[in-house]
């Protein structure tokens, strides 16, 4: 298992896992969101082949109220 | 009609997602106001508690959204903040705030102009949330930002046009649309703003934080609309120092 950390919070993954899984697994809604993994921004097309890696760090953005 | 980048703009009132009481109230206001321009902020997805989506309220053909850079504190901050709205909201429109001191929420110049002529490069519609600073108006407007957005007064003040003298010869100068943004609290203020000659507004607090959301969202749109009207038809000089009768003064009394 690896261990990786999304919004700041850790979870473990299987190895080879995609981005693609993790979202899909922790339920997150996929439409107006935005996901970056150690700071470089994955686009939604690269998500089914992006693999994690041990201590990578997720970022899952989506809009809010604001002015 | 007000033109910023590729998009006409039929309502030179633009309006701010936050502070509304509930995401309802945040629709039928923004409804109201026939606002086509409105910001969103971004925020990290929190996994454990997904509740309410803001796009669904916002889903209608006349609203492009502009997603803010609020919560950045520099430049580099910006751009990332402003790749992922991009991302997330498929669109290259971007409110570029950076303000670092949570008190006051002034912009830090310094980082905007350096965050701005990057986004221009990257290909983004750079609309930069500044103080109402002349000389740094036209520094961004060289680098290529598609607008200028001076503050009237602190963010959620509702101050007023506490920067007028300033934003008058920012209007003047400009070749770029300004729009001033922050600190506009009634409609009185947003009318005053278009006679002076400003091109559009910016909205949020004075809306979301009024008794009654929805009216005041009305009473904006048709402040800005006289505003912008008057500013057009040409407002009648002002006369010191003496009167100016508006009757024929006819000795009929003889």
């Amino acid at each position: 298992m690896i261990n990786i950390k999304v919004n700041n919070t850790p979870h473990l993954l299987k190895p080879n896992t995609t981005l693609n899984e993790i979202i899909d697994e922790l339920g997150i809604s996929v439409k107006g969101i935005a996901v970056a993994v150690n700071e470089n921004i994955i686009s939604k097309t690269e998500w089914k082949v992006k693999t994690l890696n041990e201590n990578d760090e997720v970022l899952v953005i989506k809009a809010t109220q604001g002015g | 009609m007000l033109q910023i980048a590729d998009k006409n703009f039929t309502s030179r009132l633009f309006t701010g997602t936050g502070k509304f009481s509930s995401s309802q109230v945040m629709r039928e206001a923004l409804l109201a106001s026939e606002s086509e321009l409105v910001t969103v902020a971004l925020k990290r997805v929190d996994v454990e508690d997904e509740q309410d989506d803001i796009l669904q309220h916002l889903n209608h053909t006349h609203i492009h959204l502009l997603p803010n850079t609020s919560g950045v504190r520099n430049a580099k901050e910006a751009v990332f903040a402003a790749q992922l709205s991009r991302e997330a909201l498929e669109t290259n429109w971007v409110k570029l705030e950076i303000h670092p001191d949570p008190k006051y929420l002034l912009p830090d110049p310094i980082e905007t102009l350096k965050a701005a002529e990057e986004l221009v490069k990257l290909g983004f519609v750079v609309m930069p949330y500044i103080h109402a600073d002349p000389v740094l108006c036209k520094r961004l407007e060289e680098v290529g930002t598609q607008c200028v957005m001076p503050l009237g007064a602190p963010i959620g003040s509702n101050k007023g046009l506490k920067t007028q003298d300033f934003l008058e010869i920012i209007i003047d100068q400009s070749n770029v649309p300004v729009i001033v943004d922050a600190g506009i609290g009634a409609p009185s203020h947003a009318a005053y703003a278009m006679e002076l000659g400003a091109d559009a507004v910016l909205v949020n607090t004075a809306i979301a934080v009024s008794q009654n959301p929805v009216e005041m969202a009305k009473a904006f749109k048709m402040a800005v609309a006289a505003g912008r009207m008057a500013f057009e038809a040409k407002l009648a000089p002002v006369v010191h120092k003496k009167a100016a009768a508006s009757s024929p003064l006819t000795s009929f009394l003889n």
